[in-house]
């Protein structure tokens, strides 16, 4: 690379000689007109707007394409230039649906502002019309071929930037139009659905569905939404790739950049990340949390763990009231960061609702027990059978507390006969179960609720002896909160789920429990957004069970010697900080959050470690970083039939040993699944790598220098 | 290998030709011949052979250029002068075996010449005859007389005398020699061959690559067919020359899959060129090794722009970039490559083989050598020409092209192809080169002609060309795509008789931004028939503007026909021809046209019998209503 020495409209710039006029001008901050260049594309030299005059050269080279060389002396802002683009606007202009108010890239239009700098008000040639269908069939994005303006910029970013070539320029002459072979729908071409077209198109021709135009900060919302929508913020399209190249180890290291349960989570996740994975607009979402169950059942050579690093010590001292995901996640980070963690835990071991809520044959104790063990190893002080209904002592022995105390209380319904013998709450239940007691549940279960722990619940109570195990849930399937997934699970291994039906009242005849049903219909749509279930009168129905569950809830204790206010069942927090009332105390899960999620506890322990590190003076910093951050590939190249390639699903464990045992009912994805289903994924992250377009310097646009 | 054993042979071979023991027939059997039947007339003089029991030598030839008088046979009978037969059919051809070539008895009224510059039995030798008598073939010197698929008889004919000459010299003395030559690209574009050689031969490049351009897309243009038919293996040494002197080891011949007698050709040409030691490694023992490889095109005209034909080898689609960088240091796959047209390949194997001073003798100051030219159009001698450089306007339309038919008057030539210019009959005494035609707002090209007599309404030509090179616009630079569709519309309106004097300054200055503006060569020239016919014709648009009327009568909306009632014999010939029953009358009743049905389209004109010519057309939009 050498300096090269040019002149533009009198200005010595000193460059390098394997720039293009265009590229030189810019960086010196010298605007020339261009709308198909694009800085992240290679020059094409359609729209002749970045025309230059250039001495002892021919005709008008287009800046874009032509690289500089010594000497070279530029004009571009002649007399003759700005003819010559004018009417390269007005041509482009004369076939250009001038809808421009009612637009969706109104005020975003590269067109439009470039139609301003340039200073067109008036049109010479007849208008033109292609008035071609507009396609509105096409996954995750619109084409609004009239509007299109050739600059080629979709082409070259599928030709050259992704090596995939779905669309080329067809057609020839004012006929020519960009399209796919033979003019398949996108869906039948070799689109990988990247949209990095959409992306680099400077008018409405392509837009995103589902949203207007972002500003760049915001746009990852919507153009990595697993990222985005997973509440660690784990870096989602990263260990999918990774995972599609079988790349286990560093797929692990990426997950446990964020969190330091992959193993459970890639079991138990509720994946808010799959729920919006962008995929399914195509036809289903990436199998993302098998795919982070494969990196870290399969990943787990240490590579991580070599990379970890722990701070030197504070000793200083922070006390952790629970040991579910929040405590654990807070205590694993807070001692990284040097302090010392003593942990509390009212029950025998570690894991909170992880080992008390969640049944064996979804997440295996050893799996639990090793990832809790990771933490341990840190220099974890663990008090366990201690249950903490007073802070007063901790205070003076710990500089900050934490209360992660989870929701460990059943819900009631409020309804007669709920307090019968047989009549059992799921927390209480479950959490029998996992500690191992023995209960004489009889032949006929029947549960109340339709979440996942209703769920659990129900599948938890067949595997304990029970011959037959009903679910009965006042709305219909379709409002159900509990996964999917686990729904037809549940259904799989026998279990029947009644819906629109809701209790009444329990009366026992000495042998066994007669519950009164009320059949529902469903009504407008309540403030959760389900439709409101209304009773239909006379309509009840009794039903005979042997012992009831109910699974309808979950709240927290919070006992007054904690000193801490509380609203609505929740501690009440300060919002950003997560501290309590209570100064340096502070909490985090479900205690602050209502019955939730692993994923959304761990993510409120990381906020938790991370101010608590801010208020004992750290810089709040927790992320770690175990892998190189390398730019995802622009390359993803073509896959035959991409659209259609459907999810893949792991195996299960077979019928009988299932509903039998707390065996672990889904197997991890095997090799070849699992590079089929990381491979699956449409890459959304590498448009963040796409340059911005460049619109005109919004003070030098003519129209606002004819009025001053 | 040795050549000159080769040539001895070869020799001996076409002696027996030139000089034969028993009659050699020849028939012009290239895709123009077979078009007027010559594989007919080829298959009547064998069978009639056969019948006759007579011993003879039949074989094909590539085009001789004379389109009018297809198809054309040569007859040489032992120790006798070979004589040209032209629009011979299958029955002439029987007569000419069973009159001729049996009983000596020439076909008088057929014989075109004599081949040989003798006079014989009256006949002249046809370098006499007028059509041939002002052209110097160069490029074409064996196109019509040797058998293309024969190597031998391009041996004979100094056939790779020019290559082993080459290989006898270092590359840039090959290049200094093509720029004493004076040879300038024939493609159209008209840059001196030498100073774009020694471009890429100083171009670095661990590969580099020679094209042939053979995407001959201009309507009516044949010659790179007519050289590909008549003699490839001229274009293919030209081709090993241009790659030994930049450098190259590998050749592709980009050729229109239209073309399919040229490949066959091509393909056998090559054949025997592997058998000979001609292609491959170390070339007549030099070091120079070589292979070319033949890519069919689809037939987009822009294909033709160098750029673009790069990138449809590519596989891309055939859409030209910027330059620079010029291919010769950025082209095929990214490598130093030259694309040369076929012509110009045919006459570097003529300058290597008889010397750049023997070349540069023929031409003008800046452009030697000959150009060929496809004429054709309201011309007598329509053909395939190959005329010296300077030569006038007024020569090859009114000595080679034999004047304008039916005593029409001369209106204009157009050269260059669809983008040329239109030249007015006051520049007929313009030299054909370079600059003069550029001094007119014309192009050489790659060698159309079409002429144009009285008849012809120059904007409706201009609409003509402008239809064509809007859709032939590759579609991606915005003047070429946007612009000449707008051109188009302007010119439209203007035929249609719809159009407002200040449209004519709109669509000048509309032809002048895309002609600067245009990314390549196809747009930068499409408007030149629009520049030129306004230049030289600009009242025929005011007529059609101002006057709604079309002079030359052509423009369907500015002409209405009628019925001359006192000549109308109301025989209800035209009655019964109008494929609109516009007519109405019966017999002894004079027919009417009725305006508003008729769809101009002069059926009624044509088949009005000259005796009465009752049908008249006249110009004008508006009396057509008060009829």
């Amino acid at each position: 690379m050498n300096n090269v020495n040019i002149t533009i409209n009198n200005k010595k710039i000193i460059t390098r000689d394997e720039d293009t006029i265009l590229k030189a001008a810019l960086r010196e901050g010298i605007y020339i007109p261009n709308l198909c260049y694009h800085p992240t594309l290679s020059p094409f030299g359609a729209c002749r707007l970045c025309v230059v005059e250039v001495e002892n050269m021919r005709g008008y080279p287009t800046s874009c394409t032509t690289p500089v060389q010594e000497g070279m002396k530029i004009k571009t802002n002649t007399k003759t230039l700005n003819e010559i683009r004018k009417t390269a606007m007005e041509l482009i202009l004369s076939e250009h649906p001038q809808d421009c108010l009612t637009c969706v890239k109104n005020q975003k239009c590269e067109l439009q502002s470039l139609s301003a700098y340039l200073g067109i008000n008036n049109l010479s040639f007849s208008r033109v019309q292609k008035d071609l269908p507009k396609d509105l069939d096409t996954p995750l994005f619109f084409r609004d071929l009239d509007k299109c303006i050739l600059c080629g910029r979709c082409v070259r970013a599928c030709q050259e930037l992704r090596g995939v070539g779905a669309i080329d320029f067809i057609y020839r002459g004012y006929d020519s139009i960009v399209g796919t072979k033979f003019s398949k729908p996108l869906r039948e071409s070799e689109c990988r659905f990247c949209t990095a077209c959409v992306e680099v198109c400077p008018t409405a021709a392509l837009f995103d569905k589902n949203t207007l135009w972002l500003p760049k900060e915001e746009k990852e919302k919507y153009v990595v939404p697993c990222t985005h929508n997973c509440p660690a913020n784990i870096d989602v399209p990263k260990y999918v790739r990774l995972v599609g190249e079988g790349n286990y180890t560093e797929a692990l290291a990426v997950i446990r950049e964020k969190v330091p349960f992959p193993a459970t989570l890639g079991r138990v996740c509720f994946h808010p990340c799959e729920t919006t994975c962008r995929r399914q607009e195509i036809n289903t979402p990436i199998s993302i949390k098998n795919l982070k169950r494969v990196a870290a059942d399969k990943g787990d050579w240490g590579y991580w763990r070599s990379k970890l690093t722990k701070k030197p010590a504070t000793n200083k001292s922070v006390g952790i009231i629970g040991s579910g995901p929040a405590g654990l996640t807070a205590a694993y980070h807070l001692l990284r960061l040097g302090y010392n963690v003593t942990i509390f835990e009212a029950l025998p071991e570690l894991g909170g609702m992880m080992r008390y809520g969640i049944p064996a044959y979804r997440l295996p104790r050893e799996v639990l027990d090793s990832e809790i063990q990771e933490i341990i190893n840190l220099g974890l002080q663990v008090k366990t059978n201690f249950k903490v209904d007073n802070l007063d002592s901790l205070i003076n022995e710990y500089l900050a507390i934490l209360i992660a105390g989870g929701a460990h209380l059943g819900i009631k319904l409020g309804i007669d006969g709920e307090n019968l013998p047989g009549v059992y709450d799921c927390v209480n239940f479950l959490r029998d179960v996992a500690s191992g007691k023995k209960l004489l549940l009889g032949n006929k279960v029947g549960v109340i609720g339709g979440g996942n722990a209703a769920m659990d619940t129900a599948r938890t109570a067949l595997r304990s002896g029970a011959k037959s195990v009903t679910v009965l849930y006042r709305r219909s399937q379709a409002e159900m909160p509990a996964n999917p997934e686990e729904i037809v699970e549940t259904e799989e291994e026998g279990i029947k789920i009644e819906c629109l039906t809701s209790p009444v009242k329990i009366v026992s005849n000495g042998q066994r429990l007669i519950i009164t049903c009320a059949q529902m219909m469903l009504g407008e749509p309540d403030e959760s957004g389900r439709k409101r279930p209304i009773p239909i009168k006379g309509c009840d129905i009794d039903r005979e069970f042997d012992s009831i569950i109910l699974a309808i809830g979950q709240s927290s204790e919070i006992p007054e010697g904690w000193g801490v206010s509380q609203n609505r069942g929740v501690i009440q927090v300060n919002q950003s900080t997560l501290e309590t009332t209570r100064k340096g105390v502070f909490a985090a899960g479900d205690i602050v959050l209502g019955p939730a999620s692993v994923i959304e506890a761990i993510a409120q322990g990381r906020k938790s470690a991370s101010n608590i590190d801010r208020f004992l003076g750290g810089t709040g910093m927790i992320d770690e970083i175990f892998t190189i951050s390398e730019a995802p590939p622009c390359q993803i190249g073509r896959i035959d039939n991409f659209s259609d390639l459907d999810r893949v699903y792991p195996e299960y464990e077979d019928e009988h040993s299932r509903i039998n045992s707390f065996i672990e009912v889904q197997k991890c994805l095997v090799d070849d699944l699992a590079h089929f289903e990381g491979n699956r994924c449409l890459k959304c992250d590498a448009r963040l790598l796409i340059e911005e377009n460049i619109f005109p310097p919004e003070s030098e646009r003519s129209y606002l220098n004819e009025v001053k | 290998m040795n050549l000159d054993y080769l040539r001895e042979k070869a020799l001996q071979e076409w002696k027996e030709i030139e000089d034969p023991k028993i009659p050699i027939i020849t028939v012009g059997s290239a895709t123009c011949g077979r078009a007027a039947g010559a594989l007919e007339v080829l298959s009547a003089i064998k069978t009639k052979l056969v019948e006759n029991n007579i011993e003879a030598r039949v074989f094909e030839v590539g085009c001789i250029g004379m389109c009018y008088g297809e198809v054309i046979v040569d007859v040489t009978l032992p120790s006798a002068s070979s004589i040209l037969y032209h629009e011979v059919n299958s029955d002439i051809a029987q007569k000419i075996v069973e009159e001729h070539i049996s009983n000596n008895k020439i076909l008088f009224n057929h014989a075109l010449g004599t081949r040989s510059n003798l006079k014989y039995e009256g006949i002249n030798p046809f370098s006499e005859h007028p059509f041939f008598k002002e052209q110097v073939r160069i490029a074409l010197r064996n196109c019509g007389i040797i058998d293309p698929e024969n190597i031998n008889h391009y041996l004979a004919n100094d056939g790779y005398k020019g290559l082993e000459r080459t290989l006898s010299l270092k590359p840039p003395e090959v290049i200094e020699e093509l720029k004493k030559s004076g040879l300038r690209g024939r493609g159209g574009g008209g840059f001196p061959t030498g100073m774009k050689w020694d471009f890429c031969y100083k171009s670095n490049g661990d590969k580099k690559y020679i094209v042939c351009n053979a995407d001959e897309g201009d309507p009516g243009a044949f010659m790179d067919r007519s050289l590909l038919e008549g003699d490839p293996h001229s274009v293919l040494e030209g081709m090993l020359i241009g790659a030994y002197a930049i450098g190259a080891t590998e050749g592709y011949i980009y050729v229109r899959a239209e073309y399919p007698l040229a490949i066959k050709r091509l393909m056998i040409a090559i054949k025997q060129m592997e058998a000979m030691g001609l292609l491959g490694s170390s070339i007549l023992n030099s070091n120079f090794s070589f292979k070319i490889k033949i890519k069919e095109g689809a037939g987009a005209f822009v294909c033709g722009e160098e750029t673009a034909l790069i990138a449809s080898i590519e596989g891309k689609r055939g859409m030209p970039r910027s330059r620079p960088p010029f291919p010769a240091q950025k082209g095929l796959w990214g490598k130093p490559t030259i694309i040369n047209n076929v012509e110009t390949f045919a006459n570097v194997s003529a300058i290597m083989s008889k010397g750049a001073d023997w070349y540069s003798s023929y031409g003008t100051e800046n452009s030697k050598g000959t150009k060929t030219f496809a004429l054709a159009g309201k011309v007598n001698h329509t053909g395939l020409i190959e005329v010296p450089m300077g030569i006038t306007l007024n020569d090859i339309i009114f000595k080679v092209g034999g004047g304008i038919p039916n005593e029409k008057i001369f209106k204009a030539v157009q050269t260059g192809g669809p983008s040329g210019g239109c030249i007015p009959s006051t520049k007929l005494d313009l030299p054909v080169d370079y600059d003069s035609l550029a001094s007119v707002g014309s192009i050489m090209g790659s060698g159309g002609m079409v002429v144009m007599d009285e008849e012809t309404c120059m904007v409706d030509i201009a609409r003509y060309f402008l239809d064509f090179t809007q859709k032939e616009s590759c579609g991606k630079c915005v003047p070429c795509r946007l612009g000449t569709k707008q051109l188009l519309m302007l010119l439209e309106k203007i035929t249609q008789g719809n159009s407002e004097i200040q449209d004519l300054t709109l669509l000048h200055n509309l032809a002048e931004k895309v002609k600067s503006g245009s990314l390549c060569g196809l747009g930068q020239t499409a408007p030149n028939p629009i520049i030129t016919t306004l230049k030289y014709f600009k009242d025929e648009y005011i007529a059609h503007i101002q006057d709604k009327v079309c002079p030359a009568k052509v423009c369907k909306n500015l002409i209405y026909f009628k019925i001359d009632a006192d000549k109308c014999k109301a025989c209800t010939i035209c009655l019964k021809a109008c494929p609109v029953t516009a007519i109405k009358g019966a017999v002894k009743q004079v027919h009417v046209i009725e305006q508003d049905k008729c769809i101009k389209c002069g059926v009624c004109l044509e088949v009005c019998p000259p005796k009465f010519s009752a049908v008249i057309k006249l110009s004008g939009k508006e009396e057509s209503k008060n009829e």
